[in-house]
Parts: C-alpha cells; sequence; structure tokens
C-alpha cells in the first residue's frame, strides 16, 4: 500500500497551498487533564483523493494560540525537527464531541498535528505515574530528540514541555503541543512594525526550558550538544524564511480563516526573526558557569498539562 | 479408569498468576486486543517462573497483520510497555499494581493457572487471554526462572540438586541463593563456603543461543558481582556447562555449529573474568563436579 502523503510543503520558491485540512469523520476525546480539548481524528485535504490522514486536533479559543501551534508545526518541518506536522482543520461542531461552548458556530476552526508517519501508531504517557514519566523522560533524553528539541523549546519559548506532549511511534519519540510558545506572539501580531514590541518578542525567553533541563541533570556535556543543533537550526534559516515569506501571500474567501492564516505568517516571521539569537539564549540558560538555578528555573516535574 | 494410575497422579505444581493487558491502538476506536500477558510465579509454585510481561503478539505475525511500517510501530510500542512492565514487577509491584505506561492501555482482571510444567503455565496464560497470541514465540522467552535460567538450565539444575542431595538434607540449601549486595539481590545456581557456581547450558537452535548466551553473560556477571561486593575478591566463581542436549541424539550440521560457538564463547568469557569451567554431559557428572570442591 502506498504511503499517503502530502506534496511537499518545503517553499520550493513556488506559490505554496495553505494547510488546511478538513475533518473526515467524528473526533475521539482525547485522555488527560489537558488546559485545552484535543481529540484522535481523520482528516481529508483535496490533494490526497484516496487517503485520511491521523492527527490529533485541539480546540483553542484565541486565534493567535491557532496561529501559533499551526505555525510551530509547519517551522519545525522545514528545520527537520521530530515534530508533527501541522495544518488547520475545519470541523462541524457535531464532529466535535465534548466542544467548550465557548466556541461559538456550527464551524469550528481547529489546530491539526499531523503525523510524518502516517502509517504508524503512536502512544502517549499516561497521567499521573511518576514511573511512566520517568520512563518517558529517560527514553526521550536518550534519543537525538531531546538535543534537537531542547534547541527548539528555546526558539519558541515554550515552558510546557512534559511527558504528556510526546509521542512514541515504536521507534522514534515526537514532540508535539505548542501552543502555550511564544507569548508575546499576541501583542507582536498586533504591533507587528513597533519597534519595541518586536524586540521584545525577539529577546524574550520561557521561564523554563524543561528538556534542556532533564537532559542536563542526566547527562554531561549536553550544552556543546545541544548548542550543534542550534547550528543546524540556524543553518536551515533561508528555508524557513522563504516559508515564513510565502506564507504571507496565503489567502481564503473565509475572512476567520484569512486571518488565522494571516497570523500564522507573522508567527513564522518572528521564529524566524528568533533564529539568530538563539545560541546566545542558549548559552545564557546552560553555558558554563550558569548558575544551578539559572539552569533549570525549576523542577522537571509537570504542572500543568495542555 | 486404572484407579492404580489415578492414584499416582500428581497435582500439577507449578503455578502461577497471570493478567491480560488489552490495547486499542486507534483510541476511540473500541478496536482492542489482548497484546501482553503478564505472568507471575504464585509462591507455592514448585518452580518459580520469573515474573515477567510478555508480548503475545510477535513482530513477524503483527508486519503480517498490519503491514510493515504499522506492524514495526505496534511492535515497538508493545515491547516498551512490556519492558517497563516486566521492571515494575521485579522492583516488586503486584500484578494489579503493574499499569503500562502509555494510554489506552488496560489491564484486565488476574487469574491463577497451573501445570506439570513450566511450559503448560505459559500456554495456558496465553491460550486463556489471545487469540491472535502464538505460545511458541512466548515459550522460549518465558521458561525463564527467577535467577535468569533458560528452561533447560533449570531442569538441568533441579536434576543435579537431586542427584547432589537425594535425601533432601541440608545440601540442597546450597542452590540457589539468593545473596543481597549493595548493587541488589542475585541469584547464585550454588553457594557454598567460598565457592560459587553458575550453570549454563548448550543450545541446539539460534534461539536458544541467544538466549543462552543472554544467561551465561548475567550469571557471570551476577557471581562477579557477588564475589566483589560480598566476598571482597576473594571465593572461586566456577562455571559448569551442561552439555547434555549435545548427547540426547543425532545433532544437525546447524545445531553443531551454535553449540560450538556458544560455547567456545562461554569458555572465553569464562578465561577472560578468571572463571574456572567444567562441561558435564549429565546431571551425575555436574553433582560429582560440586561434591569435589567440598
Amino acid at each position: 500500500m502506498s504511503r499517503p502523503s502530502l506534496p511537499d510543503a518545503a517553499p520550493s520558491g513556488k506559490a505554496l497551498a495553505p494547510p488546511i485540512f478538513y475533518l473526515a469523520g467524528v473526533g475521539a476525546l482525547r485522555e488527560g487533564d489537558h488546559t485545552h480539548d484535543a481529540w484522535h481524528a481523520r482528516v481529508v485535504h483535496p490533494d490526497l483523493p484516496s487517503h485520511s490522514l491521523g492527527m490529533i486536533v485541539k480546540a483553542l479559543r484565541s486565534p493567535v494560540t491557532l496561529a501559533v501551534e499551526v505555525a510551530c508545526g509547519l517551522a519545525a518541518k522545514e528545520l527537520r525537527l521530530n515534530v508533527p506536522h501541522s495544518g488547520l482543520v475545519i470541523a462541524h461542531r457535531d464532529q466535535i464531541p465534548g466542544i467548550d461552548d465557548e466556541h461559538i458556530g456550527e464551524r469550528v476552526l481547529l489546530a491539526g498535528s499531523h503525523y510524518q508517519r502516517p502509517d504508524a501508531l503512536f502512544a502517549e504517557a499516561v497521567a499521573d505515574s511518576p514511573a511512566a514519566e520517568e520512563l518517558i523522560w529517560s527514553k526521550v533524553c536518550e534519543s537525538p530528540v531531546a538535543r534537537q528539541g531542547a534547541a527548539w523549546d528555546e526558539l519558541i519559548a515554550n515552558p510546557d514541555r512534559h511527558c504528556e506532549n510526546v509521542l512514541f511511534d515504536g521507534s522514534t519519540w515526537w514532540l508535539f503541543d505548542h501552543d502555550q510558545a511564544l507569548p508575546p506572539a499576541a501583542t507582536y501580531a498586533s504591533s507587528e512594525n513597533d519597534a519595541e514590541a518586536r524586540n521584545h518578542a525577539i529577546a524574550y525567553s520561557a521561564k523554563e526550558n524543561l528538556l534542556a533541563a532533564e537532559l542536563m541533570r542526566r547527562y554531561r556535556g549536553q550544552y556543546e550538544v545541544i548548542q550543534t543543533h542550534t547550528k543546524k537550526m540556524t543553518d536551515a534559516g533561508k528555508r524557513l524564511q522563504a516559508l515564513a515569506r510565502f506564507s504571507r501571500d496565503w489567502t481564503h474567501p473565509d475572512a476567520e480563516i484569512r486571518a488565522v492564516l494571516e497570523l500564522v505568517g507573522i508567527v513564522l516571521g518572528l521564529i524566524h526573526l528568533r533564529l539568530p539569537a538563539l545560541a546566545e539564549k542558549l548559552h545564557l540558560r546552560l553555558g558554563p558557569g550558569t548558575p544551578p538555578a539559572d539552569l533549570f528555573h525549576g523542577s522537571s516535574s509537570r504542572t500543568k498539562p495542555s | 479408569m486404572d484407579l492404580l494410575r489415578v492414584q499416582n497422579l500428581a497435582e500439577p505444581a507449578v503455578k502461577a498468576e497471570c493478567a491480560p493487558v488489552y490495547w486499542e491502538p486507534l483510541p476511540g476506536s473500541g478496536e482492542r486486543f489482548c497484546a501482553i500477558v503478564i505472568i507471575c510465579p504464585d509462591q507455592n509454585s514448585r518452580t518459580l517462573l520469573a515474573p515477567t510481561a510478555h508480548v503475545v503478539i510477535s513482530a513477524r505475525r503483527l508486519r503480517t497483520m498490519l503491514g510493515a511500517e504499522r506492524g514495526g510501530s505496534a511492535y515497538g510500542i508493545l515491547a516498551e510497555a512490556a519492558t517497563f512492565m516486566t521492571r515494575r514487577l521485579h522492583a516488586g509491584a503486584h500484578i494489579s499494581e503493574t499499569q503500562p505506561p502509555f494510554r489506552n492501555f488496560a489491564l484486565g482482571p488476574s487469574r491463577a493457572v497451573r501445570g506439570f510444567t513450566p511450559e503448560q503455565v505459559v500456554d495456558t496464560a496465553v491460550r486463556l487471554f489471545s487469540a491472535f497470541g502464538n505460545v511458541d514465540d512466548v515459550l522460549e522467552d518465558a521458561v525463564e526462572v527467577v535467577n535468569h535460567s533458560t528452561a533447560t538450565t533449570r531442569a538441568f539444575l533441579e536434576r543435579v540438586q537431586t542427584s547432589f542431595a537425594p535425601h533432601g538434607d541440608e545440601k540442597r540449601k546450597r542452590f540457589l541463593k539468593s545473596v543481597p549486595t549493595s548493587a541488589g539481590v542475585f541469584t547464585l545456581d550454588y553457594a557454598f563456603n567460598q565457592h560459587l557456581v553458575q550453570f549454563v547450558s548448550a543450545p541446539l537452535t539460534e534461539r536458544q543461543a541467544l538466549n543462552m548466551r543472554r544467561e551465561a553473560e548475567s550469571k557471570i556477571l551476577e557471581g562477579l558481582s557477588v564475589q566483589k561486593t560480598v566476598m571482597q575478591g576473594q571465593g572461586a566463581l566456577r562455571l559448569i556447562i551442561n552439555t547434555t542436549p549435545l548427547y540426547t541424539g543425532a545433532l544437525s550440521q546447524g545445531a553443531n555449529s551454535f553449540a560450538e560457538k556458544t560455547l567456545s564463547h562461554y569458555h572465553s568469557l569464562a578465561k577472560l573474568y578468571h572463571l574456572d569451567t567444567a562441561e558435564a554431559s549429565s546431571h551425575e557428572i555436574a553433582a560429582i563436579t560440586l561434591a569435589t570442591l567440598g
């Protein structure tokens, strides 16, 4: 059976179609205590006439948060990271059992995470199990995913990396769930040309980088390895820049969707702008001579899952 | 029915508790199957099975059923879950407390099973819960006892014990000694005064060779750990190699090759770690070897 895959969305200099999917059936509510409700679902795309794709779709109230989630997935793809691809998912309300009443209207826009191995199965850690949590951290930290993920979370100022937003496909670990990343994105999006807002959004660092903290706690000499991944990301900056540029051309007849797509382009631009300072941010957090208190800002234990 | 024969029948003495672990690979679909079976020893059992969570559907079978990518993915997830649960069992968790690490797995109620042999117990446990499971794939790994002996070594050791101490006297207590050390509790197949002995076996198949090499490496490490931590480097650690499988019938060329390579590996390992070795072509010879140690 041929593997379903969308045409490569890498910006090769041609016009790039916006990543819009449609929910194909009723979703199954994802277990766990999450900040935002999420569902396991199948989605369809017109470019895949004979396939549907598995996704985790999430209901996010704020258009900016929705855009951050989608932009992070798109950026990670350009940077060749172990992060599920992302897209905007259009759903009917009755396809999403248990959706919050705060989501108004019959049509709902969702953020979708699309498995990079569409035919694989995925496992997620159980909640509230210290032993399972330790298993996930130890396995993730054993893999290269943790090194690139530590740099990635710093790039997108993501304080929300816990063992419940890591997926295991039987051989590889995947990082997902980025809706709490880039907190200054809302202000930046509303005043993109304001120098102060722009500088703040570029300079902002999350209070914690839990993945980096776990890695540093378990292994020696990780700072240099993480910085190696930082260099790889920086080297891939042109791809990210091109994506950010092309995404600004995305449009849609529907005003609500168009607004979210515009925000996705803005957030992609912001992620690209943050790339040059990434090495310095990691140095300040993890570099030699950094006091332990500044290294970690907190313990490995999960606070509030999303 | 022959009355005399009925009177001679003994009750099955190998006992265990087992529980199924169901997996719903597509969350919300309601489609689930028994993917893992947990087997824990009953302390009143004649043979103590190692507490283990077994993936009951082999990687090969999963790939056949689900396709290469999905099957490989499924096996990877199941193997990780089973390894996690086995570690929890070894850490002392009760079977009912051995929750899988991933969502969409559910531990079912446990049942008591028994048989005349460990193989019967494993067969019963797997077939009780799983229609898709393959007992043959599980058996080789399942029939390991608490000190990581393979079924072959375990059976041989029992015969050696009987031959060495036929009257069930104090000498029987020299076998399967649990020794607490600073690095954990280790089991020695035989320990008396300064003499520490581990038993291993010669294999006849490739799969056996893998398991038996693992057994030998594990037992050598356990013996060395006890020698170093408890006996402060003193004491003599020996490896007795059960070669009876090589004398039970005509060996194929392949079996001969597996056996030769594995025996050579045992001797090399023993030389590397300064262990004495002795090959025993019968349990009586092994018992005599032990008796000469004093």
